[in-house]
This record gives structure tokens, sequence and C-alpha cells, in this order.
């Protein structure tokens, strides 16, 4: 398998040294905000090779980067993605809710590795849909490294096929895993205020944490994906409200 | 096995008396909410929690890291040791979980090195020097396992036997269930234990995987609850 590469230095609303080869393509969106740029990546779907994204963000600078679309793996494909982040002082990267879907017989396989700088923030989401008879694999590696300390280490596999999933403290019966990770050496809220988003449905858990006084995490398993998707917007807008507040005073 | 070898198992089992505290207590929360939403309350319920508490959870978490860390001793590699340290607080991601394994890790460094000598514990504490989130049950216990020169399987499978046991112990009391069905369990799971044991001497970091999302988020949910059965 071969690999393509993007590449993206981000300096305050612009990006530059910027490679990539088709049709991995990383653009700037219409979408406008007050205190961030957005900026859309695409090509990553593309099945016939693996897909390595690095990404820099310069000090002082306040990016989202989105998928363009949800990730539909091809059956029988495998598919990895490598992406190598980095995020220097005060600034802020966000990236914007990826979902992975896979296919019969296919594989997955994500790697993320990011090391912030000093009091840079991170909001990082993704959504992994699951059926649990058809695909093959799927792994997950995020690590977040905070100057020399590791902060976040959560590598996540899974295989549909193996016996243990369906029991207790596993990921059972329920289609959909997510997490949302929000970085930041101050946290701009109380944590009862993103608690209170979440919701207990039926067939729908979630569950937050402290991630040592310098972020959080939010784990999500449901059944519902439409619940899902809109309950990881409501808190990623009171995140973006939370942190516009601060950071408009920055520009 | 001779009297030497008897002796020395007696020692590896003693590090799990109730003397000395246990980071795995600390799982009972995760498995609490289980017990309060019904979805565990027969002996095959605890016994399918139990097997992916084993299997799922300490089997690629615990268990690699205790293999690394005896590879890393038989290498005098401490700075690899240093990044397994790191690697593994960050790989915690439920703070109260966290918190425990720090504690019954500082509980049992104290412990032992009150009782005696182990240069092999003094190096670890220069290693981590004033980085005391580092120092968790499972490193302490490693290390003072490879020091005696306890057995690899056999502290890994000590450790999943004891882990077991007190989880059982925990839903016992919660559920309720009958001392007896608490026993069956237990030797249901032996087996499960002996093969997960047996799984680990062959895994490495790269097998290492959290896909115990659901206990997660039963441990992440307990910090909120208004009243708890359990603290970690």
């Amino acid at each position: 398998m071969t690999e393509r590469t993007i590449k993206a230095r981000f300096q305050k609303v612009n990006v530059h040294d910027y490679e990539d080869e088709a049709p991995l393509k990383l653009q700037k969106t219409d979408k406008s905000h007050r205190v961030f740029s957005n900026y859309q990546i695409s090509g990553l779907e593309d099945h016939e090779q693996s897909n390595r994204a690095d990404l820099l963000v310069k000090k002082g600078t306040n990016i989202v980067v989105g998928p363009e679309d949800v990730l539909q793996l091809q059956p029988e494909q495998s598919h990895q993605l490598d992406m190598f982040v980095e995020v220097e002082e005060e600034a802020l990267l966000i990236w914007n809710k990826q979902e992975i879907i896979p296919a019969k017989g296919s594989q997955y396989q994500q790697t993320s590795k990011i090391q912030l700088h000093q009091d840079a923030e991170l909001i990082w989401g993704e959504i992994y849909h699951f059926d649990h008879d058809t695909f093959t694999s799927l792994s997950s590696s995020m690590e977040i490294w905070v100057d020399e300390e590791c902060l976040v280490f959560d590598p996540f596999q899974f295989f549909p096929k193996s016996e243990v999933n369906h029991h207790y403290g596993m990921t059972e019966t329920f289609p959909y895993v997510a997490s949302m990770w929000y970085i930041t050496p101050h946290p701009p809220f109380d944590e009862w205020d993103v608690q209170q988003r979440l919701s207990q449905a039926k067939h729908h858990r979630a569950g937050m944490t402290d991630l040592d006084g310098q972020g959080i995490l939010i784990r999500w398993l449901s059944t519902d994906l439409s619940l899902l998707r809109k309950e990881m917007d409501d808190v990623f807008q009171f995140f973006d409200q939370q942190i516009t507040d601060i950071r408009k005073w920055r520009i | 096995m001779g009297a030497r070898d008897t002796q020395k198992q007696l020692h590896l089992i003693h590090l799990h008396h109730s003397t000395f505290l246990k980071s795995q207590v600390a799982h009972a929360i995760g498995m609490e909410m289980y017990v309060r939403s019904k979805q565990i309350q027969t002996k095959e319920d605890l016994a399918s929690f139990c097997y992916s508490y084993i299997h799922g959870y300490l089997l690629h978490n615990d268990a690699i890291m205790m293999k690394e860390i005896y590879r890393s001793m038989k290498r005098q590699d401490w700075e690899q040791l240093l990044y397994l340290a790191k690697v593994y607080n960050a790989s915690k991601n439920v703070l109260e979980l966290k918190r425990t394994s720090r504690q019954a890790g500082k509980r049992l460094f104290d412990r032992l090195c009150s009782i005696e000598e182990s240069p092999i514990l003094e190096e670890w504490s220069e290693v981590i020097q004033e980085k005391e989130q580092l120092n968790h049950y499972i490193f302490v216990y490693s290390l003072y396992a490879f020091e005696q020169g306890f057995d690899l399987f056999d502290t890994i499978q000590t450790y999943f036997y004891f882990s077991l046991t007190n989880v059982v112990q925990h839903a016992v009391r919660a559920i309720p269930l009958a001392p007896k069905d608490a026993e069956q369990v237990i030797f249901q799971m032996l087996d499960k234990i002996d093969e997960a044991a047996e799984t680990a001497i062959h895994l490495t970091m790269k097998q290492m995987g959290n896909s115990a999302i659901g206990l997660e988020i039963s441990a992440m949910q307990h910090k909120y609850l208004l009243s708890k059965l359990f603290l970690s």
C-alpha cells in the first residue's frame, strides 16, 4: 500500500507550506466565524492508498478542520490514516466530528499523534459506526502529548467477531461509539455545564471525565445516531461559545 | 513444585493480602452502574461482566503493561520504563480510577520499602522523581515481582485472580448474590484466567487496546451519583 500525504502549516487565518497529493485536498470554506478559520479536508475516502496528514498550527492561530463527508469505507478494502498534528502556544485546533463507516470485509486503522505546546488547545471529535458482523477490524490510536507529558493514550481496537464484545462493560450491542476530547489548561466552564448536555436516554449512554485538570473526555455508546450527532453538536456549540468569548479579545 | 517454589508462590500471593491496598477495588465503581440499572442481577450476568473485565480490559491493558515492565527491566532500560509509566498514566481515562491506582501504588511502595530494602523500587523512585502521578500500582507491583524473581505468568495470573475476586466480593453485596453463586462464578472463571494469562505472555504494546467502553462510561457516570455503594 503506497502512502499519500497532505501537509499544511496554518498561520493566523491562512494556510502556508501547503502540499498535497491528489485526491487529498484541504481548502478554506465559506463558513465565517468571529474567531476560527474553517477548513475542509477531502479525499480521505481514497481506499487504494494509505493517507498521511501533517498539520502544524502556528502560535495564536484558531483553526477548525472538518472532513468533507463521512468516511465511508469500501467493501474488502484496507484503509489507513496517520495524522501528525502539532499545535503551538496559544493556538487552537478543532477536528470536527469525523465519522467512519466500515463496510463488509473492510479494515480501518487510524493513528493520531498530537503534540500540544504549553497553553495550546485542542477539540477532537469522532464517531465510529459498527456493524458488528460484517467488517474485519477497526482500530484507532489517539495520543496527545502536552510538551513532555503524555496526556491521552487511547488505543481503541474492535474486532466484530470477537466473543468478548457483547459482554457487559464492552461495546455490547451499541452500533455507535463516539469520543470528544477538549484539551485545555484552563477549562472555561464548569463540568456540570457539560454534564447537563449529556442525555441518558434509553439505549444511549454518555460519560464525562476530567483529564488530570488539563481537559475532559466525553465518551458515548449509542443506538441512536441522530441523538448522538445532536448531542455532540450541542456540546461542541457550547465549547465554541465559551472559546469565542475568550478568544475574540485576542484577535 | 519444590519447597522453594512454593515459598515464592506464597510470597507473591501475600502481595495481594488485604493489608495491602489494591487498585483493582476501584473497578467496582464501574460495575455499580450495571447493578443499579438492573443489567447485572444474576450470577450469569456477573460471569459475563467478569469475563469482559479480564479478557476485554485487564488483558489488553494491565497485563500487557506488566509484560512490558518485565521486558524493560530485563534490559535495565529505565528510560523505556519511564515512557511506559507515562503512557499507562495517560491510558487510564477515568480520573477516579487513575487516582485510586496512584494511591494504591503509593501505599504499596511505602509499605514494601518500610519492610525490606528494594534497590529496584529505590531506583524507580529516583526515575520518576517528583512525578508521583506516575507511581501506579501496576508498576510498583510488577517491579517488586521482577526483583523477587517471580515468574511473569504467575505474576499476571495472580493479579487477574485477585482482581476478579475483588469485583466478585463487591458484587455479592451489591446485587446481592448468595456466597455459593459467587464461588461458582469464580470457579467458572479460573480457566478464563489461565487462558488470559497465557495470551498475555504473547501480546505486545501494539495490541494494547481499550474496548471496554461500557465499563469506562459507567465509571465516569459513577462520579455524578448522589449516593454511592462503592467509593474509588
